[in-house]
């Protein structure tokens, strides 16, 4: 394993470990406000506040425990709406791909139309009639996102099914479910893991944008996404704010994006650094 | 036992096979020569229940011990009582799966248990002369000539009935081409199977089959054993094959050939498809198909 995974992985686990145990284990709450500490900057300027080292929000809230807690909702609805939205996408691909004709003309029929279709108006429009919730913003990003793999499986399992090999499995006995699961999976699995990095990134970013609309997470419950547009307005004197989540953000993005080269190479038997 | 009576496959409206009959009788391997285009490899595949996309079978029946071949039925044994090497091993293993864990896929698919399966695969390793320390090795780190014994090894794993190569040595390179071939005769002696070995290289079929069958442009036009057939070939088209080899001794000069080209099947002449450039067609040969008779399809040594 390369060295730029093991610190990927090493880092997705740090970051993994802080926004799920960081808050109760240092005692922190990230909705208690404070008013008199309001807009306190973070630790190595003048006027910081001892017990709020990065410094607080217009409310007096601490920013450590915030980003922390906000992290909790972002990457959960960041990951498990990209792992959906992969496996949606990859059933989705797979069976376009190998069943062919009509099931393969409507699915992807419909998701040209979907891609067509803007997101945000359907996540308007939902939101506005089931109400916000983690589950229904989990639900509409895997709504928005599944088309992107379908299309990339489909397309690799449109070439493979013609491979020699998989007519060599049908020669041996092997059934459509044997030839989907053994052969045609696998073989999307590589491309399916770097969009699937991709996708990490652009859902925790894309419910920021929801949230700062109003049609993501709740306020005051925290997300890297609201605490982003909550210091947007004050940019000028607390720059801090918006800046703590977007450290984290970016830096979370990058860990995943380099797990995913690393794990693709790493899974890859065709490359040469396998072990 | 395989016996195939009439088979026709066809293919967009033109029939690229057009009834074929023949046998192969258990132990027997018979060689099926023809050249590119003959509609050699289309047959097996049509017997095998593996024709790809607009091909189809449209008519004549094929039987393996005297169970007849349906689409239902080649699902079911497909593997297990007919066992397929493929041309091109460098393409024919899935790149992604270590060949052992291949080697055992088949028998997983035939309901061997896992471990069984395993053990199993390394037995059959041995049996194509690859070492058990290979089963955890990918297709792409092992050569050409190994990755076709793997593939042998796949399709003799459940002792098929019936084995069919098709142009099992043509991918590798000269050298190994004469190993491949001994551990597939050693395969084919140990399981006992009827073998159809599909070649466009007279060479090959003359030292390994008992039996040759010759197709022209989708039909058979003789067959007989590899003595009759190679040494004293009865239908012109063979006679012309067999003169056009280079040969060790021959003498300098040009190599014979048969003179234009093979057909495209939907353009094939009417009668006999040969006779365009057949050396001694009659009248007749343009306009009735000769039956295969006597081991012959040729109205001018069946009327002469």
């Amino acid at each position: 394993m390369r060295t730029s995974v093991r610190i990927a992985l090493a880092g997705s686990a740090l970051i993994a470990l802080a926004v799920t145990f960081g808050p109760p284990l240092l005692g922190l709450d990230p909705l208690e406000q404070d008013l008199p500490a309001k807009l306190a900057p973070p630790f190595w300027m003048e006027g910081a506040l001892a017990g709020h080292p990065l410094g607080t929000d217009q409310l007096g809230r601490d920013l450590l425990a915030r980003v922390l807690a906000g992290g909790r909702t972002s990457l959960l609805v960041g990951f498990a709406a990209s792992s959906l939205a992969c496996a949606v996408g990859i059933v989705v691909g797979l069976l376009a791909g190998y069943l062919g004709g009509w099931v393969d003309r409507l699915v992807m029929g419909l998701g040209d139309l979907w891609i067509a279709f803007p997101f945000l108006v359907l996540a308007i429009a939902t939101i506005g009639v089931v109400g916000s919730s983690t589950p229904v913003l989990i639900t509409l990003l895997v709504l928005a996102g599944w088309v992107t793999s379908a299309r990339v499986t489909r397309a690799i399992v449109k070439q493979v099914r013609g491979e020699d090999y998989v007519m060599a499995a049908v020669g041996a006995g092997a059934g459509h479910l044997n030839v989907l699961t053994r052969h045609l999976l696998p073989a999307v699995a590589g491309a399916n893991l770097v969009i699937w990095t991709f996708s990490v990134g652009t859902m925790v970013l894309v419910e920021g944008g929801l949230s700062f609309l109003g049609l993501g997470v709740r306020p005051p419950t925290p997300s890297w996404g609201t605490i982003l547009n909550d210091g947007r307005e004050l940019l000028e004197t607390a720059w801090w704010i918006p800046l703590w989540p977007g450290l984290t953000l970016t830096l979370t993005v990058l860990l995943v994006n380099l797990l995913g080269d690393g794990l693709r190479d790493t899974l890859d038997v065709r490359t040469d650094d396998h072990a | 036992m395989l016996e195939v009576k009439d088979l026709v496959v066809t293919a967009g409206g033109v029939r690229i096979v057009d009834g074929v009959s023949f046998e192969v009788r258990p132990g027997e391997v018979l060689g099926m020569v023809g050249e590119s285009g003959s509609g050699k490899t289309m047959t097996m595949l049509a017997v095998a229940g593996l024709l790809p996309g607009p091909a189809r079978i449209t008519g004549g029946t094929a039987a393996l011990y005297g169970t007849e071949l349906t689409e239902a039925r080649l699902e079911r044994i497909r593997g297990r009582r007919i066992g397929f090497v493929f041309q091109d091993p460098a393409t024919s293993l899935n790149p992604l799966m270590r060949v052992g864990a291949q080697i055992a896929e088949v028998l997983r698919i035939h309901g061997l248990g896992r471990t069984a399966a395993r053990r199993r695969a390394v037995e059959l390793l041995e049996q194509v002369g690859i070492g058990p320390e290979r089963a955890r090795v990918y297709p792409h780190e092992l050569s050409g000539g190994m990755r076709q014994r793997i593939v042998i090894a796949m399709a003799i794993a459940l002792r098929p009935a019936l084995l069919i190569a098709d142009e099992p040595t043509t991918a590798l390179d000269v050298t190994v081409q004469e190993q491949i071939m001994r551990v597939l005769r050693a395969a084919q002696r140990e399981t006992g199977a009827a073998t159809v070995l599909v070649s466009h290289d007279l060479g090959l079929v003359s030292e390994a089959a008992h039996r040759i069958a010759v197709m022209y442009s989708g039909r058979l036009v003789e067959t007989g054993t590899a003595d009759e057939v190679l040494g004293a070939p009865r239908h012109p088209y063979s006679a012309a094959l067999m003169r056009s080899r280079p040969r060790i001794g021959a003498g300098r000069g040009p190599l014979p050939v048969i003179p234009g080209h093979p057909p495209a099947p939907k353009s094939r002449p009417p009668g006999c498809a040969f006779h365009p450039r057949c050396p001694v067609a009659l009248a007749r040969c343009a306009q009735e198909v000769p039956p295969l008779a006597g081991g012959v399809a040729c109205w001018a040594v069946q009327d002469g």
